[in-house]
């Protein structure tokens, strides 16, 4: 229902949107996944009407977005700063998008009621936004934006400024709210496990242009560059054979045995041989470091469960990966090293 | 329209009037009364636009020279006895709880933003011969003749210093607010008894305080007409007074106008000053 | 800290330091009240001093003077310093003309008072034939009104969210309803205390009136002709008024400056 087309945005002399096209499909939590400066901000940005794109098409539903302005446009944002008016309160805030509307007063504060107890802040109404908490104001900025009823809400890194433990509750808050109120979700993040956990579909952004785009499962299995396995989790490198490409193996497939025992390992693609160097205890796992004769690390995650057997530093090993589990992906241009290594997410 | 017109049109809307007012009647006035410095007063008054030097001449003569000094040394008198009365004053602030500090600032700071004048006007009446503070050392029989402590030097002082004390509290208040009082501990642990732990790490950290209060009594004071009108009473004449009676009384404007070219050289010195200094502890502060 | 002994030791200063501010101003008020007039003597408590304020002409009319004075001043001040602060939060990005912003407040005020009784006197006494009044004092009044009204917009501005624009666009409000219902709302405060600070420095403002008002009288140069030439006892109540006045005004700009200022 979203579609982005050859969108190309240039502030000063920087490219920030190199030729970017997506397709986000009705209902789905697609998340635009990248580090700072890949342009995943300024894609959202022009979704919603404060950017416009210097070449390229922006659609919803078939009708073109560009030179619409954003108070024109069926989209609602849910800002990084929550942008939460300090001097109404918070049902006020919540009913200010239906009032500009043109909502009648007295309809408009009892759907923002509502819509303050579907988030569990049916209370706090009369209260002004700086006696909340942060995880607070994010809930009414949301019931801000989704009281309207837009086709689409646009997430700006939306989990970044709340603690560590409230951050897992409200993944699955905000999975949970996207299916119940059933419209589409933008996020934008640069936290990989955000992405992973929430969204349907994830694109991968760098410098500007899309790396991949596919669901969770199929950018973190079967990564097509090195930047996207290397973004998404912890990876194994290994120089494969042709020029410019390398073979990915997660350390949870890297299957790893003492070298007295190397033929209890069967149908492998590959191995290597080595020595641990270190072992770290992770509780549902062990990390174990391995350097490779010829030189190289590669790095294995044993669940503890299948660890029966558990190796320490010093012996010597040898490690592999069954055809499956190794993924040819295109180096996107930076040199392959010619001993393996591991990146880390 | 495009995107970069629009933007130049919303500065000039914006900034335009302010600036446009300004250079009206700040720039042109200013430059211009420091222009006449270099002409000459006509007959009747007024100026009469001979290019001459004579001003300048004129102000090196040791009548107004002596003038200069005495507003400088007054205006350094007044900023010295600020700082002695200010920085316990500030310090006293700045190691309150926090719920006390903002209310004990407005405290001080409140007497500043009423009329100077009236408040020079109150210690008239209370440093008179008659006034306040005679009669009650008089009373409680303390001394038996008044003591002179109107219309001399010592008024003009306590009165400037009086009007821009809350100006020195304040930069103080904010430079003691940030140092951290472990500092201070190392430096006790280390050896160094009270006195000299204030003397050799907590006062120099606060310098840059200490000049900017500095700063904002020392220039008001130079320039300083009220005080030294009301306090001194026509017999001490600093700066301002001259100015005075050169444009309203003597209407020598040109000449005038050298005086208050002198205030402004001697005020971007004493910036000038305090810039080397804030320069001088950055650059120590790297190293 | 630094012992019991210094502490109760700085706190006996900081007294005496707070006593020594406000005793000038307390003994006019209780002089106010004053029956006999003098300092040297208690007559009784009177407000009989008010009475004879009022009808004091010569102070009646300078004190309605120096309110339209403070007026238009205020008016003007804070039309071009809001504006300016804007311009200078938002729509630019530079330290020269901050620093330029910053003069007209630390320029002495009796180099910037004979700056314009020279430009006046050139520009519009000779070229247009006008004389001084009380518009001439407006004008000077302004030109550093601008400047404080200014910095406390802008202090205020900075502290400002732009996202919450951006957000009140989003919500389905154009450009000029979101300017009334976010961005004014949000100002108003900061736009309030510069007009109090401004109305307040104009009040009391006595060297640049002295310099060009001509032949009016505005209320500081009243008090100080009678100060000067011969105090009545009417002064100590009209300077009780004038302070009462000051600080109420500026108690009132600083709760709306914003809580977190501990700067003037």
């Amino acid at each position: 229902m979203i579609e982005i087309q050859n969108v190309t945005k240039r502030f000063g002399g920087v490219t920030a949107v190199d030729d970017v096209s997506l397709t986000i499909a009705e209902n789905e939590f697609f998340a635009l996944l990248g580090p700072s400066g890949c342009g995943k901000t300024t894609l959202l940005r022009m979704l919603a009407g404060f950017e416009e794109p210097d070449s390229g098409v922006l659609s919803l539903d078939g009708s073109d977005l560009i030179g619409v302005k954003p108070y024109k446009r069926p989209l609602n944002m849910m800002f990084q700063s929550y942008a939460l008016f300090p001097h109404m309160s918070v049902l006020d805030n919540v009913a200010y998008g239906l009032k500009m509307e043109g909502v009648k007063k007295a309809e408009a504060r009892s759907r923002a009621a509502e819509a303050l107890e579907q988030v569990q802040l049916g209370h706090t109404a009369s209260r002004r936004p700086a006696q909340l908490s942060g995880g607070q104001r994010q809930r009414v900025a949301l019931a801000r934006a989704l009281v309207k009823r837009p086709r689409v809400l646009l997430l700006d890194e939306p989990l970044s400024a709340l603690d560590r433990q409230i951050r897992g509750e409200m993944q699955i808050e905000l999975k949970r709210l996207q299916h119940q109120v059933g419209i589409t979700f933008v996020v934008v993040t640069h936290d990989q496990e955000e992405a992973l956990t929430m969204a349907d579909r994830i694109a991968v952004l760098r410098d500007g242009h899309v790396e991949q785009v596919g669901a969770p499962d199929e950018l973190y299995e079967r990564p097509a560059t090195r930047f996207v396995a290397g973004f998404l989790g912890d990876a194994n490198l290994f120089p494969a054979g042709t020029q410019g490409e390398e073979i990915v193996v997660r350390p949870e497939r890297l299957r790893l045995a003492l070298a007295a025992d190397a033929s209890s390992l069967v149908g492998l693609a590959d191995t290597r041989s080595g020595r641990i160097a270190e072992v770290a205890y992770l509780g549902t796992a062990r990390k174990y470091v391995i350097d490779l004769k010829g030189g190289g690390t590669a790095q294995a995650r044993v669940a503890s469960v299948d660890d029966t057997r558990p190796l320490t530093a010093g012996d010597e090993v040898v490690v592999g990966w069954a055809p499956a589990d190794g993924v040819v992906v295109d180096a996107g241009g930076a040199p392959v090293p010619a001993v393996a290594e591991t990146v880390h997410a | 329209m495009n995107g970069s017109t629009r933007l130049r049109l919303r500065r000039g809307a914006l900034l335009g009037p302010a600036l446009v007012w300004w250079t009206a009647l700040l720039a042109a006035p200013v430059l211009l009364v420091l222009a006449y410095s270099v002409f000459q007063r006509g007959v009747y008054g007024g100026v009469v636009y001979d290019f001459s030097l004579d001003n300048f001449d004129r102000i090196a003569d040791s009548l107004y020279l002596d003038v200069l000094w005495f507003s400088v040394r007054v205006a350094g008198e007044a900023t010295l006895v600020a700082l002695l009365i200010g920085y316990p004053a500030a310090w006293f602030i700045a190691t309150r709880p926090e719920r006390w500090r903002t209310i004990l600032l407005v405290l001080v700071v409140l007497p500043f933003w009423t009329s100077l004048l009236i408040r020079t006007y109150s210690w008239m009446v209370l440093l008179n011969d008659e006034g306040l503070i005679n009669n009650g050392l008089q009373s409680l029989g303390i001394i038996d003749e008044p003591l002179s402590l109107l219309y001399n030097e010592f008024a003009i002082v306590l009165g400037l210093t009086y009007g821009y004390l809350p100006l020195m509290i304040l930069p103080l208040y904010a430079a003691i607010e940030r140092l951290s009082p472990e500092l201070r501990e190392a430096a006790s642990d280390l050896g160094a008894s009270g006195w000299r732990a204030f003397l050799t790490v907590t006062f120099p950290l606060t310098r840059a305080g200490v000049t900017a209060g500095c700063i904002f009594v020392f220039v008001p004071s130079l320039g300083n007409f009220l005080v030294p009108d009301l306090l001194g009473g026509g017999r001490e004449q600093m700066v301002g007074n001259l100015i005075q009676t050169q444009f309203l009384k003597a209407r020598d404007w040109p000449f005038g106008a050298t005086l208050a070219l002198a205030i402004i050289a001697l005020m971007t010195i004493v910036l000038l000053i305090q810039a080397w200094i804030n320069a001088r502890d950055r650059t120590r502060e790297v190293a | 800290m630094r012992g019991r002994v210094g502490g109760k030791v700085l706190g006996v200063g900081f007294a005496a330091t707070l006593a020594f501010l406000y005793l000038p101003i307390l003994v006019l008020v209780v002089l106010s009240f004053n029956a006999s007039g003098l300092p040297t003597s208690w007559g009784g408590f009177t407000t009989g001093w008010y009475s004879e304020l009022l009808n004091n002409d010569g102070l009646t009319k300078a004190f309605l003077n120096t309110l339209i004075v403070a007026f238009w001043a205020t008016l003007i001040s804070v039309v071009l310093g809001t504006l300016l602060a804007f311009g200078l939060e938002k729509a630019v990005k530079s330290t020269g003309l901050d620093a330029v912003s910053y003069i007209p407040m630390i320029i002495p005020d009796i180099v910037l008072a004979i700056a314009l009784l020279s430009f006046y006197n050139l520009v519009f006494t000779q070229w247009l034939g006008l004389s001084l009044g009380l518009w001439s004092v407006i004008l000077g009044h302004a030109t550093f009104g601008i400047a404080f009204v200014a910095i406390i917009v802008r202090t205020r501005l900075r502290h400002f969210d732009d996202s919450m624009v951006e957000a009140s666009l989003d919500l389905g409000a154009n450009e000029l309803r979101t300017f009334r219902h976010v961005t004014l709302p949000a100002i108003t405060p900061g736009i309030v205390a510069g007009a109090l600070v401004a109305f307040t420095l104009s009040l009391d403002e006595f060297v640049i009136a002295f310099f060009t008002a001509g032949t009016s009288v505005t209320f500081p140069i009243q008090v100080y002709s009678m100060v000067r030439f011969g105090v009545t006892p009417e002064i100590n109540a009209a300077a009780t008024l004038v302070v009462g006045v000051s600080l109420v005004l500026t108690v009132l700009a600083l709760r709306l400056r914003g809580r977190s200022e501990t700067t003037l």
